[in-house]
């Protein structure tokens, strides 16, 4: 607190200011929100495309960037990173000036930083588009645009820390977790930039790596902005550090990334990793509770301001759709029913509800907040919007894939008492079938979603609010969140080391630890012997082929001791899987598993899958695989040989 | 509140509506109290902070010297005052204050004022007195720059609640709802009694678990038999077709109704182990087709309820509805029933 408020204020009481929102960003801020901006653009287009795609498959046949494949992991990487990563960035970037009442420390740095982020970023998406995806879901990205990105990622955190470094201690809720979010940001990029692991200890380092992104970043991040809006946002005094939100806030540090082995239920790894991987996701209830409550007591008695303020319209539907994330994830995660829906599109539902969602709402309210939509009633106008058919859209593709995932895990859990799914072909004409209008309703809620972010990008950019009336000009604002109180008090000494020492903590569990266990560690005796592919063979520039195509988007390589696997094969172990780097696993059947296709009758023969993979629908007609007649002969000879190896 | 709003609107012309939401707009823009932006406008000094924020655990009297606060009443005076209406130290009277206040959760001050006899300005409106430490809040004029920002203190923002909500109860717990705390209590301890009672994945059976083969390594049933076959199928076929033709004679759990009662294994009683082909054959016939007055091990007299199953159900299904019987109300080992009931040939 400093005294300009009365220097500025007290002078003019005949003319109350006008009811904006806050004086506007810095250029450095408002140049983050509009390079994010355009990566969101082209994100949910592309992410529309892909729907479509599934929807009316053949729609684009041929075109090598509308290929599935490809195409979802370049819409990932730019909404990820481009759109969230630094949008978020801009935000701490703000933020952290006003709440520790000093300048943002080592403005070049932060544009140097931003360059590299983008470059990093748009090198990375040009890179899967040309062919060069690592074949890790959420890490396709090479690794020279890893490098630039985890370089931009420290300057981040550099400047993150210096700007708050002079307030020795007592820092409030917000700056925890923003602060923390860019360290677990640096570090969360070096697990995923490092050289991956290969086997199935991989696939555990992934699983890391993604839960960690989404959690120590995205989230902790995304609450911070959020804590940060919050008060400001309903008129509500800040949100006091307490004993609570210190809990929040270190079981949000130790539970989050912990929930990674919960992709690999079932799975080869070790049992007792998914066992930690169902409690840290069924704890994760906890941090979130307490971040929903703080939401819900901020915003009591001020509910009927919701509907006049677009900005608090996305701020509540973000905290709303936070509150849904381990609800539905339990649902990915106990085994159960993890037995169902995994491999189903359940847990690309929960994805959308986290990034399209949650976080992805935080920021269109921060942005809104900072470029001062109230200032025009035109531009409050098209941000109103921009929420409902933001809303509408994500509406339509949650609920449609959340019943086409349950849909089909039931489907394909019966599929083996009826015999169905033994023929792999007949269980998946089946769910295919079935699944056609699931589908087309979410290629249009993502259409609806994608054609929103158009209005958002005039709401919050266009000339009409620039032009509007001139925004006071009122020095940097900063709002102390800290009161007296003994456990209340985080001391920045224990921020710090508290943050990364939990870090490697959890790391070590879930990383490290694994690949001791004897399941992975003696996994080099049962190795599988037909999975070695020595280089420059056929199977090896097959397995390329399968790699930069992106099949492992649709297909998983995994049998596991379930029902709806029953006929699928040997059930996979970690000795299958030592000789690759990365495996390609999967996460999603869109199409059948591929683990032991070369032993599949029906479909083994190098002709059928040569012709398959060139023209999916002329021997299967209610096929959604994209056509690959855009491959040379080649490499369609070489992707036959592979798959028929696959025994 | 009222008052203020009233008063500027009079000077400055200003609708008192739009006064009162400017400055609410104004407020929130600052992070600042509604009632502080008011004060300001109308020139006046700030009346001490209202309404403190629900109070820390520890108002921590020794960790906020009182900041100088030229309008209000300091806490040193009024501990003064305080120690001097009721005649003790003023070391004990501040502890004891602070004691008082934070079993009361209310703000030292106003536990001081109490004492002292003493109306503060602001008492009226907020339960909560002033903030733990009043300094800035009280005090336009400039702070000491030299202690900011690290050792300063700052007042907690106070609530710009009163003005549209019930001011907030007073008590830092009633914050968070109870509810909360009993979830972290439950949610660990349910996450560590998970890991406890299942640290190596479900049994085969459960949760959808299927074994595995060691030869061939595929899934299959928990019996070894390919999935689908083998013994849970018979199991379960029975229990279906039990449900289905049985249980309205002789009741969902086989408590028995109309026909006897099988449950707590009156059905081995009359059909012992090793009799299944009894069992089979008196299903089959029913009493109408039973040659013998006596049925079982325990000659029951032949009642003439029973109808036959031969010509609805099949072999393979009658004897499934045997073993359901068997194992399910008479207790007896499945593998037992089952080879006993000829049914592993069955499932080949």
């Amino acid at each position: 607190m400093t005294t300009d408020l009365a220097d500025n204020d007290v002078q003019e009481p005949a003319v109350p200011p006008s009811p904006v929102t806050d004086h506007g960003p810095s250029g450095l801020v408002r140049a983050h929100l509009v390079i994010a901006s355009v990566f969101l653009v082209v994100a949910t287009l592309l992410l529309a495309a892909a729907s479509i795609e599934l929807a009316v498959p053949g729609a684009y046949s041929g075109i090598v960037l509308f290929s599935y494949g490809r195409l979802v992991p370049i819409a990932t990487a730019a909404l990820l990173y481009g759109w969230l990563t630094i949008g978020l960035i801009g935000a701490i970037y703000y933020i952290l000036p006003r709440l520790t009442s000093g300048p943002l420390r080592h403005e070049g740095a932060a544009l140097v930083a931003l360059i590299l982020v983008t470059v990093g970023v748009a090198t990375g998406m040009a890179s899967i588009y040309l062919g060069a995806s690592e074949g890790r879901a959420y890490q396709e990205m090479p690794l020279w645009s890893d490098v630039l990105l985890l370089a931009g990622f420290v300057l981040v955190a550099w400047v993150a820390t210096a700007t708050v470094a002079h307030r020795r201690d007592r820092l409030g809720p917000a700056e925890w977790y923003l602060v923390a979010a860019t360290w677990w940001l640096v570090l969360i990029s070096v697990v995923g930039t490092l050289p991956g692991v290969g086997g199935y200890a991989g696939e555990i380092q992934s699983s890391f790596y993604r839960a960690g992104l989404t959690g120590l970043w995205f989230a902790a991040a995304g609450v911070g902005v959020v804590y940060y809006l919050i008060p400001r946002l309903a008129g509500a005094d800040p949100i006091q550090p307490s004993a609570v939100s210190v809990l929040g806030f270190w079981s949000l540090a130790f539970v989050w990334a912990a929930t990674g082995p919960r992709d690999l239920i079932y799975g080869a790894g070790p049992d007792w990793l998914e066992t930690l991987g169902v409690a840290a996701s069924i704890a994760l209830v906890v941090p979130v509770a307490v971040i929903v409550t703080d939401f819900v007591l901020e915003m009591r008695g001020r509910w009927l301001q919701i509907p006049d303020r677009v900005t608090l319209r996305f701020l509540v539907a973000g905290g709303a759709m936070l509150a849904i994330v381990p609800l539905a994830d339990i649902v990915a995660t106990t085994r159960t029913s993890s037995a169902i829906v995994q491999f189903t599109g359940w847990v690309a539902a929960n994805d959308a509800l986290m990034f399209l969602g949650a976080v992805s709402m935080w920021l269109f309210a921060f942005a809104y907040h900072v470029l001062g939509t109230g200032a025009s009633p035109a531009r409050e106008q098209v941000a109103t919007w921009h929420y409902r058919y933001t809303m509408v859209g994500l509406g339509l593709v949650l609920v449609s894939v959340w019943l086409g995932a349950a849909l089909a895990g039931f489907t394909w859990a019966s599929g083996a008492n009826s015999g169905l799914f033994v023929d792999t072909g007949a269980g998946f004409f089946n769910t295919a079938a079935r699944l056609k209008p699931y589908l087309g309703v979410a290629a249009i809620g993502m259409a609806v979603y994608a054609l929103a972010q158009g209005l958002f990008v005039v709401g919050a950019f266009s000339p009409v609010a620039r032009s509007g009336p001139e925004l006071p000009a009122v020095d940097a604002e900063p709002i102390d969140l800290e009161i007296e109180g003994g456990v209340a008090t985080v001391r920045w000494g224990q921020l710090r080391w508290g943050a990364v020492s939990l870090f490697l903590i959890v790391g070590t569990m879930m990383w490290f630890l694994p690949s001791l266990d004897p399941a992975i560690a003696s996994s080099t005796i049962l190795a599988d012997e037909s999975r070695i592919y020595p280089a420059g063979s056929a199977e090896a520039r097959g397995r390329a082929v399968y790699l930069r195509e992106g099949c492992a988007v649709c297909h998983t390589q995994e049998v596991r001791a379930v029902v709806p696997d029953v006929g699928l094969g040997p059930v996979s172990v970690a000795g299958d899987y030592v000789h690759e780097d990365p495996i390609q696993r999967g996460y999603r059947r869109l199409g059948p598993d591929l683990m032991h296709l070369g032993s599949r009758e029906g479909s083994n023969s190098y002709e059928f899958l040569f012709a398959h993979l060139a023209d999916p629908r002329v021997e299967r007609p209610w096929s959604f695989m994209p056509a690959y007649s855009y491959l040379s002969d080649a490499d369609l000879d070489a992707l036959a040989v592979y798959l028929t190896s696959l025994k | 509140m009222e008052e203020l709003i009233q008063r500027i609107a009079a000077s400055t012309g200003v609708p008192a509506d739009m006064v009162d939401r400017s400055a609410q707009a104004r407020a929130q823009a600052l992070g600042v109290p509604v009632e502080q932006v008011l004060a300001q406008w109308a020139g006046e000094e700030v009346p001490t902070a209202q309404a403190a924020p629900p109070a820390a655990p520890a108002p921590a009297p020794a960790e906020a010297p009182p900041a100088p606060a030229p309008a209000a009443i300091s806490k040193d005076e009024l501990i003064a005052k305080a120690a001097e209406a009721k005649g003790m130290p003023a070391s004990l009277v501040e502890r004891s204050a602070g004691a008082r206040a934070k079993k009361e959760g209310i703000a030292v001050e106003a536990v001081l004022a109490e004492w002292a006899g003493i109306e503060l300005p602001a008492a009226g409106v907020a339960p909560a007195g002033p903030a733990p430490a009043p300094a800035e809040a009280a005090a336009p004029g400039p702070v000491a720059p030299t202690e900011a920002p690290v050792e300063v203190i700052e007042p907690a923002e106070a609530p710009a609640a009163e003005a549209e909500a019930p001011a907030p109860e007073p008590k830092k717990a009633s914050r968070y709802p109870a509810l909360l705390a009993a979830l972290f209590v439950i949610i660990p301890v349910f996450a560590v009694v998970y890991i406890a009672a299942v640290p190596n994945g479900p049994a085969c059976g459960s949760a959808g678990q299927l074994a595995i083969d060691p030869v061939t390594g595929e899934a299959v049933g928990c019996d070894g038999n390919p999935y689908g076959q083998g013994t849970v199928d018979n199991f379960t076929a029975g229990e279906m077709l039990f449900a289905e033709s049985c249980a309205i004679c002789h009741g969902n759990a086989g408590e028995g109704g109309v026909g006897p009662g099988m449950a707590g294994g009156a059905v081995l009683q009359t059909f012992p182990e090793g009799s299944c082909s009894s069992h089979v054959e008196w299903v089959t016939l029913g009493s109408a087709g039973w040659p013998d007055p006596t049925y079982g091990a325990t000659s029951k007299p032949v009642a003439g309820g029973m109808p036959p199953f031969g010509g609805q159900l099949t072999d393979q299904q009658i004897a499934q509805v045997v073993l359901y019987e068997r194992v399910a109300f008479g207790g007896e080992d499945l593998a037992t029933a089952e080879t006993d009931c000829g049914l592993v040939e069955a499932a080949g």
